[in-house]
């Protein structure tokens, strides 16, 4: 690649934290590269990134520079939703490992993969939530997500007749 | 501030939930109430076609059926200025019942409503789909009122074309669900109706007749029937004597110029004893069409709106269930005075009990029992 590409951009993260990174690996995020297209000359102030954090952060970046130059998936790859429905287990290798990190940093890792744009991740990161999800009952998900059954008793029995008369269909 | 999955923001969610199938999805709705409200909505758009417009289409016939309109019903506080709604439902009687009551809801919940077509499409006479061991009961009457509570939120949001249909949807006819005992009698007769329906009524070009108990030009006020100027009754195997009753009673006296009527062999009883007591002032046009009815009762009706009557449609099938043919020319024979008659169609096995023309000619049966008669046994 030609010289520009290795072009250094500075980012500051909500903790203060600040990292200097390739431009083509930041690219990687829509967010920031529109940002760049935008900004003709160069600055130097860090671009900040109120929403991120700096572990998050180091987090993204490296799925990112694992990723650097692939082409980035086009806007409209939306239509064929029955497909990815699927396929939902096809997460490569790499990703699988990389994914692997406690809830908390997976869910701040979907949120960030939102914020910055990165499709691909954001897919990676969803499709691990799906898979957590899959197969277990409501009150296994209660306990591995968990959440509070906040279902009045009246509404809970209406759920429950509901599936009861679903049973036979 | 741990971030969850239930404080994930609802864009994120559905991301998520793309990866599920059905069943995972029902999982979800049943954890707490922020997944519950998000799963069926991501259920409920994978069954809505015609999203963005004021068009709501869904298919809630076949799996996965169930809560799909209670998805609906969490979903539409995003698109309450739907105006026309087209649902076919769940053959299956306790699915049906649910998500009749879960539409109501959902109506009330509109701004306002312009057009409700209600597709009962696939539904088999429950009585025999029951089972009570395993399922409530659902009588006739509670179905009869959900449905006439559904109606009435209707007319109450200003609807003013409903069309329920108990005839097969178009759609299940191009999926090829409906072969056999449906395809045949009652939908050739339903189209019949239509097309008769639509020459007579040339001024309301988009009102599509299909099936059981279709009433255009519903006003909200002033009772249901009241006030509009044609309906029509589709009594096939769905209609209970009571919900019969229920309608034909609002005609009585009613401001109605256009009629038409058709049933099965099931209803007929139900029709006949109601029939007779039913007097409509103004009416012009009346259309006849069902199975094992007899001319003479058919002919009391007629005899009463003689006056006013300017077009008339007969077409009755021969029965075939309980091994009676209705043998023209035994019974007495009516001569009908129409002074205002101008088009007449009836099947020519009637005309003669209109009109003491000749002997009646014979039609040749349909091959094998009728559809409908053969159902309404089993």
């Amino acid at each position: 690649m030609a010289a520009p590409a290795t072009q250094q951009i500075k980012i500051r993260c909500n903790d203060e934290k600040e990292f200097t990174v390739d431009r083509d690996v930041l690219e990687r995020s829509v967010l920031i590269k529109n940002m760049l297209e935008d900004v003709t000359e160069q600055q130097d102030a860090p671009i900040p990134l109120p929403n991120v954090s700096g572990p998050v952060m180091a987090k993204v970046l490296e799925y990112c520079t694992h990723h650097r130059g692939e082409p980035l998936p086009s806007a409209d790859t939306e239509q064929s939703q029955d497909e990815t429905r699927k396929r939902t287990t096809d997460i490569s290798e790499w990703d699988q490992k990389f994914i692997t990190v406690d809830q908390e940093m997976l869910f701040e890792i979907i949120l960030a993969a939102n914020y910055l744009d990165i499709k691909s991740l954001l897919d990676v990161g969803c499709k691990t939530v799906a898979n957590m999800i899959k197969g277990k009952t409501p009150e296994e998900i209660r306990k591995l997500f968990n959440i509070v059954n906040d279902f009045t008793p009246e509404e809970e029995a209406q759920i429950k007749k509901e599936n009861e008369w679903a049973e036979d269909r | 501030m741990a971030i969850t999955l239930t404080s994930l923001p609802n864009e994120l969610l559905l991301h998520i939930y793309k990866n599920l199938d059905h069943t995972d999805l029902y999982s979800q709705s049943k954890t707490c109430r922020t997944l519950h409200f998000v799963a069926l909505h991501v259920l409920f758009q994978r069954h809505w076609n015609g999203f963005p417009s004021h068009k709501l289409e869904l298919d809630l016939d076949g799996p996965p059926s169930r809560s799909l309109l209670r998805a609906l019903q969490s979903a539409l506080f995003l698109y309450d200025d739907i105006r026309y709604i087209s649902v076919v439902f769940s053959m299956n009687i306790y699915m049906l019942y649910t998500q009749i009551l879960t539409l109501t809801a959902l109506v009330q919940r509109l701004k306002s409503l312009e057009n409700l077509q209600l597709y009962l499409g696939r539904l088999q006479p429950w009585y025999s789909v029951q089972d009570p061991s395993k399922n409530p009961v659902i009588e006739f009457e509670q179905m009869t009122v959900a449905l006439q509570g559904l109606m009435n939120t209707a007319f109450a949001k200003g609807c003013t074309d409903l069309i329920v249909s108990s005839g097969p949807s178009l759609e299940s006819v191009r999926r090829g669900g409906i072969r056999g005992q449906l395809s045949g009698g009652i939908h050739g007769l339903v189209r019949q109706l239509g097309d008769m329906f639509t020459k007579t009524e040339t001024g309301r070009p988009n009102l599509i007749w299909r099936g059981l108990t279709s009433i255009p030009g519903f006003r909200s006020k002033g009772g249901i029937v009241s006030s509009c100027r044609s309906v029509c009754i589709m009594a096939d195997l769905l209609i209970h004597p009571a919900s019969l009753d229920w309608t034909l009673r609002f005609l009585n006296h009613s401001h109605l110029t256009t009629l038409v009527i058709r049933w099965s062999g099931f209803s007929w009883e139900a029709l006949r004893d109601i029939l007779p007591r039913i007097y409509i002032p103004r009416l012009e046009s009346c259309s006849f069409s069902g199975w094992r009815a007899t001319p003479p009762d058919l002919v009391l009706f007629s005899q009463a709106h003689s006056r006013t009557i300017s077009s008339i449609s007969i077409s009755i099938a021969y029965s075939s269930s309980d091994g009676v043919r209705w043998q023209p020319g035994s019974g007495a024979t009516v001569h009908l005075d129409f002074p205002k008659l101008r088009c007449i169609k009836p099947s020519s096995a009637y005309l003669p009990w209109f009109f003491g023309a000749a002997g009646p000619i014979q039609e040749e049966p349909p091959s094998g029992p009728s559809p409908i008669s053969h159902m309404s046994q089993s």
